[in-house]
C-alpha cells in the first residue's frame, strides 16, 4: 500500500511537470526579420533554413541556413541575422549555385537552398493525395481501426463470461 | 578537424575494437534478453510493455528499496493501471507522460528555455488467438511541434492528436508476426533518444518517424530480423512528400548478451521535406549491443547516407553512435554517448557531439533524467543543451 502511494504521488508529480509545461518560449521572429530586412511582404518558409516545417533549436541545417551561421547567425539574435544577411547582399551568396544570389531568390519569393516551388509539407490526417481528391482515408482508417478494437473488446468481454465459473 | 575530435574519434573507434562482449536491445540486453518480443508487443522493442515486460521492468529496472534481490517479487505497482483493477490477459494497456526542461547556450549565451512537453499518449493492445492489433493516441502542444508533426493526427495551430502506431497484426507460426498499419521502421539500434543522430538523420526514430506499411518480425534462435514494405506516412502531406520503399534489419546474438547487426533502407519521394526535390535516400547500417559484466553496457551504431537527387547523382553521409551505459546502484544509469555525422544533403565538415547523463529509475515505471549535450556543427557555433525530464508510464 506505501509502495502504491508513493507511486500515485510520483503520478501526480510527473503530470504536474507536464501539465505546466508551458509554449515554447524559441527564438524572436526570423521570418519577420527576413522579409523586414529585404523589404519584401511575404514571409519565408521556415523550411529555407530549417529541416523541420515547424522550426525549432537544432534544426536550421539547411546549405542557406549554414551560410549565414558561418557569417556570424546566432540562435535568438534578431540582430544578428540582420547583419548575415547584409553579408550575404554584400557577396551576393549562392547557395544552391543557380546563379541566382540568395538575398535575390528571398526577395523573389523562392527558396535560396533551390528548392523546387512544390506544396509545402502539411502535417496532419487533412492531408491529400491530391488537390483534386477528397481528404485523405487518414480519418477513416482510425475509425475503422476504433470499429475493430471496438468489435474485439466485446469478444474479449464475451470469452471472460464465458470462461467465469457459474 | 582539431585535436579534440581526432582524441573523441579514435577513443570512440578503440572503445568499439576493445569491447569484447555484445548484449542486445539497448542495455536491458545486460540482463540477458537478446530478444525484444518477451517485454514489448513491438517485437523489435518499443512501444506497450507486455505483462512479463512489466513484471521485469518492476524487478530489473528500477531501485529497490530494503528488499533483498534475489527474493523480491515484482511491486503491486507494477501492474496493469497500478493493479487498482484486474483486466482480461488478452488486453494490454497502457501510457506515457513525458515532460522536462531544456535551457540551450550559445557561445555562452542562454538563447532558449522552455518547459518540454515531451509525450502524452495512451496506447492499448488486444491478442485474439492468433490475430492482434494495438494503438496509440496521444495529444501534442504547439511548442513541441517540431518533434511530433510527424505523427499528427489533426492540424491545428495549437495542441494536436498524435498517433505514433496503430496496426494489425496475425502471428502466423512460432517467432513470426506480420503487421500492418504505422510501425515504428526496423532499422539501427532502438534508442530512447530520438534527436541523436542516427535517428534524426535516418529519420527512424521512435517519436514520430514511424511509417505506414506491413512488416514481418521473425525470432529464432540468435538472430531476430524484421522486414518491412514502406508505403509511406499517410499522417503528412501532399502525396509526394511521403517515401515509398523498405527497411529492414537482422541480429545476431553470437555470444549470450553481445549482439551485432545489420540494417538497411531503401526510399524514394517525389519530394524531399527539405529540398523539394525528389529523393532516393539508401542507407546501410550496422550496429551493436554489447555488455561488459552486469554494470556496463555499449550501444553503437553506424550508418552511411547516400542520398540521390535529379541535381546530385549521389551524396554521401555518415552517422555514428557509441554509448556507454554505467549501472553503478540498481535503477541509476550514468549514461555517456558521443556521435558524429557528415550530412549527405549539405555541404558540412564532420560534426562531433557528447552527451553526458545521469538516469534514475526511482520506482517502477518512473524514472528522472539529466543530460548535458555539446554539439560542434559545421559553421554553426558550438552548443550546449541542457535537459531534466520526468518520465512515468502506466
Amino acid at each position: 500500500m506505501r509502495h502504491l502511494r508513493f507511486t500515485l504521488r510520483a503520478s501526480a508529480l510527473v503530470g504536474l511537470t507536464a501539465l505546466t509545461a508551458g509554449q515554447a518560449q524559441a527564438s524572436p521572429s526570423f521570418p519577420e526579420t527576413v522579409a523586414n530586412t529585404l523589404g519584401t511582404n511575404e514571409l519565408p518558409r521556415c523550411t529555407v533554413c530549417h529541416s523541420s516545417p515547424s522550426g525549432g533549436f537544432g534544426t536550421a541545417t539547411t546549405r542557406f541556413a549554414e551560410y549565414l551561421q558561418s557569417r556570424g547567425l546566432r540562435a535568438g539574435s534578431t540582430d544578428s541575422l540582420g547583419q548575415a544577411l547584409a553579408a550575404a547582399e554584400a557577396e551576393r551568396h549562392d547557395s544552391d549555385g543557380d546563379g541566382q544570389a540568395d538575398v535575390e531568390a528571398l526577395a523573389a519569393g523562392e527558396d535560396p537552398n533551390g528548392t523546387v516551388d512544390v506544396p509545402p509539407l502539411e502535417p496532419g490526417c487533412q492531408a491529400t493525395l491530391a488537390p483534386s481528391r477528397p481528404p485523405h482515408g487518414c480519418w477513416v482508417a482510425l475509425l475503422a481501426a476504433g470499429a475493430l478494437g471496438s468489435t474485439l473488446r466485446r469478444r474479449v468481454t464475451r470469452l471472460r463470461r464465458w470462461r467465469r465459473p457459474a | 578537424m582539431n585535436a579534440t575530435r581526432w582524441v573523441a574519434l579514435a577513443t570512440t573507434l578503440l572503445l568499439v575494437l576493445l569491447t569484447s562482449e555484445a548484449q542486445a536491445y539497448s542495455w536491458m540486453n545486460r540482463h540477458g534478453y537478446a530478444g525484444c518480443g518477451t517485454c514489448h508487443t513491438d517485437p523489435s522493442g518499443g512501444s506497450l510493455l507486455t505483462q512479463y515486460g512489466r513484471a521485469q521492468s518492476s524487478l530489473l529496472l528500477s531501485t529497490r528499496y530494503g528488499t533483498r534481490e534475489e527474493a523480491a517479487e515484482p511491486a503491486p505497482a507494477s501492474a496493469q493501471l497500478f493493479g487498482l483493477t484486474e483486466l482480461p490477459a488478452q488486453l494490454l494497456v497502457g501510457g506515457w507522460l513525458r515532460g522536462g526542461r531544456i535551457w540551450n547556450v550559445v557561445d555562452g549565451s542562454l538563447v532558449d528555455q522552455r518547459f518540454l512537453f515531451m509525450r502524452a499518449d495512451v496506447g492499448a493492445h488486444v491478442t485474439l488467438g492468433r490475430f492482434s492489433g494495438a494503438a496509440t493516441l496521444g495529444y501534442a502542444p504547439a511548442s513541441s511541434a517540431a518533434q511530433t508533426e510527424w505523427a499528427q493526427v489533426t492540424r491545428n495551430e495549437g495542441g494536436n492528436a498524435v498517433s505514433r502506431e496503430h496496426w494489425l497484426g496475425l502471428r502466423p507460426g512460432e517467432g513470426f508476426l506480420l503487421r500492418v498499419g504505422r510501425l515504428n521502421v526496423p532499422f539501427g539500434l532502438r534508442n530512447a533518444e530520438h534527436t541523436a543522430w542516427v535517428r534524426a538523420e535516418t529519420r527512424t526514430d521512435l517519436n514520430q518517424h514511424q511509417q505506414h506499411g506491413a512488416a514481418l518480425a521473425v525470432e529464432s534462435g540468435a538472430l531476430r530480423s524484421e522486414a518491412m514494405i514502406i508505403l509511406g506516412n499517410y499522417q503528412i502531406g501532399p502525396d509526394l512528400y511521403r517515401e515509398r520503399g523498405g527497411a529492414g534489419y537482422v541480429e545476431w546474438t553470437f555470444l549470450p548478451r553481445q549482439s551485432v547487426g545489420l540494417s538497411v533502407l531503401m526510399t524514394h519521394a517525389g519530394a524531399s521535406p527539405t529540398t523539394g526535390r525528389e529523393t532516393l535516400r539508401r542507407l546501410f547500417g550496422a550496429f551493436s549491443r554489447n555488455a561488459i559484466g552486469k554494470r556496463l553496457a555499449v550501444l553503437a551504431e553506424a550508418d552511411v547516407l547516400a542520398v540521390t537527387t535529379p541535381r546530385d547523382p549521389i551524396r554521401l553521409g555518415a552517422v555514428a553512435f557509441l554509448q556507454a551505459d554505467y549501472e553503478p546502484l540498481r535503477g541509476l544509469h550514468v549514461i555517456m554517448t558521443t556521435e558524429h555525422r557528415r550530412r549527405a544533403d549539405a555541404e558540412s565538415e564532420l560534426e562531433w557531439a557528447a552527451w553526458g547523463g545521469v538516469a534514475w529509475f526511482f520506482l517502477p515505471h518512473f524514472d528522472v533524467r539529466a543530460d548535458a549535450v555539446r554539439r560542434w556543427e559545421g559553421a554553426a557555433p558550438s552548443s550546449m543543451t541542457y535537459l531534466v525530464q520526468l518520465h512515468g508510464y502506466l
